[in-house]
């Protein structure tokens, strides 16, 4: 088989055939070996192969354990903590140990537990008596969120979550990393109870998702001027965008006749400059209203962020699935599709998480600019001279649209009228004759 | 159904009954893997055995990084190429013996084992790996160090070899040169 003639080599037959080829490459395979008889008969010939190897067959093996392996398990399960990899004998020498201290191993037991009694009785207390005390010790902490990219013990975290719950007297900067370490407790436990194969991934992918190093407050202000010249206004308000390194989002004028000229804008400017900005924009004209509103979005952001990692580690679970299984070709079909419906989502979350981004680093400012009602001037009344000369304009005006009028009639209307008075020219001459005949006669006596 | 990634986790937290679990899923295919590939059953029985032994033994080792059926498998190949190297150098045990009989379908085995045993030893590895365990050209690329090109081409070449051996009418070929005349006159006068 030439490579001039097939477009498919005769291996990339065999691994289409063991449904290790991409999609791509296995759909124009499988459209070839339609056509071609020569791969056909290739392709019967390396079933035949596989067929034949079938018939080596082989005698149905003893499923039970061994007693050697028994053994190691019982071990394991004995010392679990210690079940040395790799070696044949324990620290304390495996079954010797066993067999010459048989004693020794129930006294380890007991050791063991008292241990494990004593460390959830320290712990337990250093629940009740410490943590507490943390809570009020908050206020005193920076209000940076923690930005370690450590991996949370799963433990404090829901700790965390039930705090939030109770403490109404903390201040917003420490609800938001409460917040967010519980949505990170949340997180966790769904992916924990979804796929527990991955948990080791997703929980990489959790603390991959760093918290923002700052609250992330989205800003909103909202301001309305009254100014004496809006042309002025405008020309400032401009500027301070420009200033402040903003943008203008939105902008509608209006000039009603009979009211104030009047400007609606809408500004982004960068969150951390909105009060300089408007004390900027207060010059330009009497204020009339004002306000301010911030909304807390980091539990929101790091939310998605863990979405998104997870989304991530789902689609390199997908490729590795790809590259690494063998299958029917409807098996790779439907990997690939649920791959693109990852894809598609991380697309849109990393949409979103942009959006965010972007509307904390901006806040938005509503500016409301109108300008103070002035009454129209009073317009003179025309002059004699004018009003005369405007008369025979429009006398002028008149006669002509008369003949024109006239004109237009005749050539749409002038045939037909010709018609009617044709016809009726004789029978009202006729009846015109008679009724001054009768009139001229004199009465019969 | 957990998937054996899972219940290697599980038994890594302790769950016997996960690895029971792993070992009915995984003792008859790498019983077969030994069988196939030495002549004792009671020896390939014993080392499917050592392989969960290595599997109990380094289970805190283990990180869900590969496929718990390319980990089996690797385990199951070192077993395999020590147990080689020992019958170098001491010989092969004294109950290795072909144990098919010439009767029915497993004469057809015997051919077909007769077939595959005459491929190159590197050839035969990659075409066993793929037709009796399954794997795919990834894993066996893994488990045998080697690129993933390199196994698919060795795979084909394997392929098409037992092809030329699985062919009666080389088979016939062969039989008649390893006969000698007696066999070679017997097939002239079939003809």
């Amino acid at each position: 088989m030439k490579n001039n003639i097939h477009p498919v080599e005769a291996e990339e037959l065999m691994a289409y055939l063991d449904g290790e080829l991409p999609v791509e490459r296995a759909s124009a395979t499988a459209t070839h070996l339609h056509e071609c008889r020569e791969c056909q008969i290739i392709a019967a010939e390396l079933k035949s192969v596989s067929e034949s190897l079938t018939a080596w067959e082989i005698e149905a093996s003893e499923p039970q354990m061994n007693a050697e392996l028994i053994a190691a398990l019982d071990e394991r399960e004995q010392q679990p903590e210690r079940a040395a990899p790799g070696g044949r004998s324990t620290w304390l020498g495996g079954t010797r140990f066993r067999r010459f201290a048989p004693w020794a191993g129930g006294a380890l037991v007991g050791g063991v537990a008292m241990l494990l009694i004593a460390f959830s009785l320290i712990s337990s207390w250093s629940r009740g008596e410490h943590e507490p005390s943390r809570a009020t010790a908050l206020p005193a902490t920076s209000p940076q969120p923690n930005t370690s990219a450590a991996p949370m013990p799963r433990a404090a975290l829901g700790n965390d979550r039930d705090r939030l719950a109770l403490s109404a007297r903390l201040n917003d900067s420490e609800r938001a990393q409460l917040a967010q370490r519980a949505a990170q407790a949340d997180l966790a436990s769904n992916l924990e109870v979804n796929a527990p194969s991955a948990t080791a991934e997703m929980a990489k992918a959790l603390t991959a998702a760093t918290p923002p190093s700052a609250p992330m407050i989205l800003r909103t202000a909202q301001i309305t001027l009254v100014t004496q010249n809006l042309d002025k206004a405008r020309a400032g308000m401009d500027k301070i965008v420009a200033q402040y390194n903003g943008y203008l989002g939105d902008l509608t004028a209006s000039a009603p006749s009979d009211g104030p000229r009047k400007l609606t804008a809408t500004l982004r400017i960068p969150a951390n400059q909105l009060d300089a900005a408007m004390r900027e924009l207060k010059t330009l004209g009497r204020v009339e209203s004002e306000s301010q509103s911030g909304q807390d979005v980091t539990a929101q952001y790091v939310d998605l962020e863990a979405r998104l990692g997870n989304a991530r580690n789902t689609e390199q679970r997908l490729l590795d699935l790809l590259r690494q299984r063998t299958g029917k070709l409807s098996d790779v079909l439907e990997v690939e599709t649920e791959l693109s419906r990852v894809r598609e989502e991380i697309e849109r979350m990393e949409g979103e998480r942009r959006l965010l981004s972007k509307q904390v680093e901006y806040a938005t400012l509503n500016a409301t600019i109108s300008e103070e009602f002035k009454a129209p001037a009073q317009a003179l009344p025309d002059s004699l001279g004018t009003r005369f000369r405007n008369a025979a304009v429009d006398g002028y005006q008149s006669v002509v649209n008369f003949v024109i009028s006239v004109a237009l009639f005749l050539v749409a209307d002038g045939p037909m009228l010709l018609l009617w008075i044709a016809i009726l020219f004789f029978p009202a001459r006729y009846a015109w004759r008679k009724i001054r005949n009768r009139d001229t006669q004199p009465p019969l006596q | 159904m957990n998937s054996d990634e899972v219940l290697m986790l599980e038994f890594q937290g302790g769950s016997r009954a996960a690895f029971e679990e792993l070992y009915s899923r995984y003792s008859g295919p790498l019983y077969g893997f030994f069988r196939r590939r030495l002549d004792s059953p009671q020896r390939a029985e014993d080392l499917a055995q050592e392989t969960f032994l290595a599997v109990i033994r380094g289970a805190s080792h283990y990180e869900p990084r590969a496929l718990v059926r390319t980990y089996l498998y690797g385990i199951a190949l070192k077993l395999l190429f020590a147990e080689r190297r020992k019958q170098l150098h001491e010989g092969p045990p004294p109950e290795s013996a072909p144990e098919l009989s010439t009767e029915g379908k497993q004469e057809t085995g015997m051919w077909v084992r007769q077939a595959v045993a005459r491929l190159d030893a590197s050839e035969r590895e990659i075409l066993m790996l793929r037709e009796y365990e399954q794997l795919s050209y990834l894993e066996i690329a893994d488990l045998l160090r080697l690129p993933v090109n390199t196994v698919r081409s060795r795979l084909f070449r394997a392929r098409m070899a037992l092809k030329e051996q699985l062919d009666p009418k080389v088979s016939l070929q062969r039989q008649a040169g390893s006969d000698g005349g007696a066999t070679s006159r017997a097939a002239e006068g079939e003809a």
